[in-house]
């Protein structure tokens, strides 16, 4: 039986593939990293987009239930090269995430976490947009911190 | 910081206008959600926080604030002005990012009186805490190059905060 990953990474992995899909379609030099740190390294210039599950909350589907319905935050760092590149990539991501998204089931093979297979298991959408925000860090800044924004969603799969 | 407002509507402001007075229910749950905000923002702080000897001052420095006025009521985590004077990293530690070029070097000592080797550069292992200082006969010079990453801790109490709501709406439509 092949590994299969949790509905958290699941999640993570869809949302990144959904949007590196959209923006390699209508954007060009766009970087997409998943984590934080990779934002900086040497080899990666500006515009990229971090995006990344940051975590996830738990209620029980009704009364004395022991299914949950989760709900998961992904927070998605844009760096842009301008202010007016930062406005126009965070609105079109804003535009192409509140259509939804197919949410995957991946896997690897036992012993072989090169490849990754993806089965279509339901639709992701947007429950609640907790922000959408320019990010200010002053005048004497690294040149990726320079025009940031930050896009908080929460998620979760039908 | 995370600002939970409620605002009347529907009355004039008229010279004989007297102040409106929320139902004190109303009042507790925002108080209880800001609670709830304040300590999940403490929690992930502390639990994001990757080295030893912390001060915890960004911690404690989290404060509620309840504003009143005629129409409205705020109540608030994380008084900014307070924030800078304490611990005016915490844009920086919620958000992630690089110190500020002009700024990387960074002079000081590490308690012990040892750097963190230079195998481990960039991985944040090392001995003690590093605590600045200026001028002295013993320094170091800590050249930060490695980003710091984002905690979060806003966004945690944001939802803190919105679950908290949430829980007290449902219970006052079950009672």
């Amino acid at each position: 039986m092949p590994p299969f990953f949790s509905t958290a990474r699941n999640h993570e992995l869809s949302a990144l593939d959904y949007l590196t899909t959209e923006i390699n379609v209508a954007w060009t030099g766009v970087t997409l990293v998943k984590t934080f740190a990779r934002v900086y390294d040497k080899d990666v210039d500006p515009p990229i987009v971090s995006l990344r599950l940051d975590n996830s909350a738990h209620q029980r589907r009704e009364v004395g239930s022991t299914i949950l319905v989760d709900a998961h935050n992904i927070i998605i760092d844009i760096f842009a090269r301008s202010d007016a590149q930062r406005l126009d990539l965070a609105y079109f991501i804003i535009d192409k995430l509140r259509l939804g998204w197919v949410y995957y089931q991946f896997a690897h093979a036992i012993g072989d976490n090169s490849t990754l297979t993806k089965t279509v298991l339901g639709r992701a959408t947007v429950i609640g947009w907790n922000q959408d925000t320019r990010l200010d860090f002053g005048d004497n800044v690294d040149a990726k911190d320079r025009y940031r924004h930050l896009i908080s969603i929460t998620v979760r799969h039908v | 910081m995370i600002s939970i407002k409620v605002t009347t509507k529907g009355f004039e402001d008229t010279l004989n206008f007297l102040s409106v007075t929320l139902p004190s229910q109303i009042e507790a749950a925002m108080i209880f959600a800001a609670e709830s905000a304040k300590q999940q923002m403490q929690a992930t702080i502390k639990a994001k926080t990757r080295r030893e000897g912390a001060t915890g001052r960004l911690r404690n420095s989290l404060g509620i604030k309840v504003i009143k006025s005629r129409r409205e009521i705020e109540v608030g985590v994380g008084y900014i002005p307070d924030l800078m004077t304490i611990a005016p990293y915490w844009y920086l530690v919620n958000y992630g990012g690089l110190v500020n070029p002009k700024a990387r070097r960074v002079p000081g000592v590490f308690d012990l009186d040892t750097p963190p080797m230079s195998e481990f550069k960039g991985s944040g292992v090392g001995s003690g805490q590093f605590t600045y200082v200026r001028n002295g006969p013993v320094r170091f010079l800590m050249n930060v190059t490695s980003p710091i990453l984002p905690m979060y801790y806003i966004e945690a109490g944001f939802q803190a905060a919105v679950r908290s709501l949430q829980a007290k709406a449902a219970e006052q439509l079950l009672n």
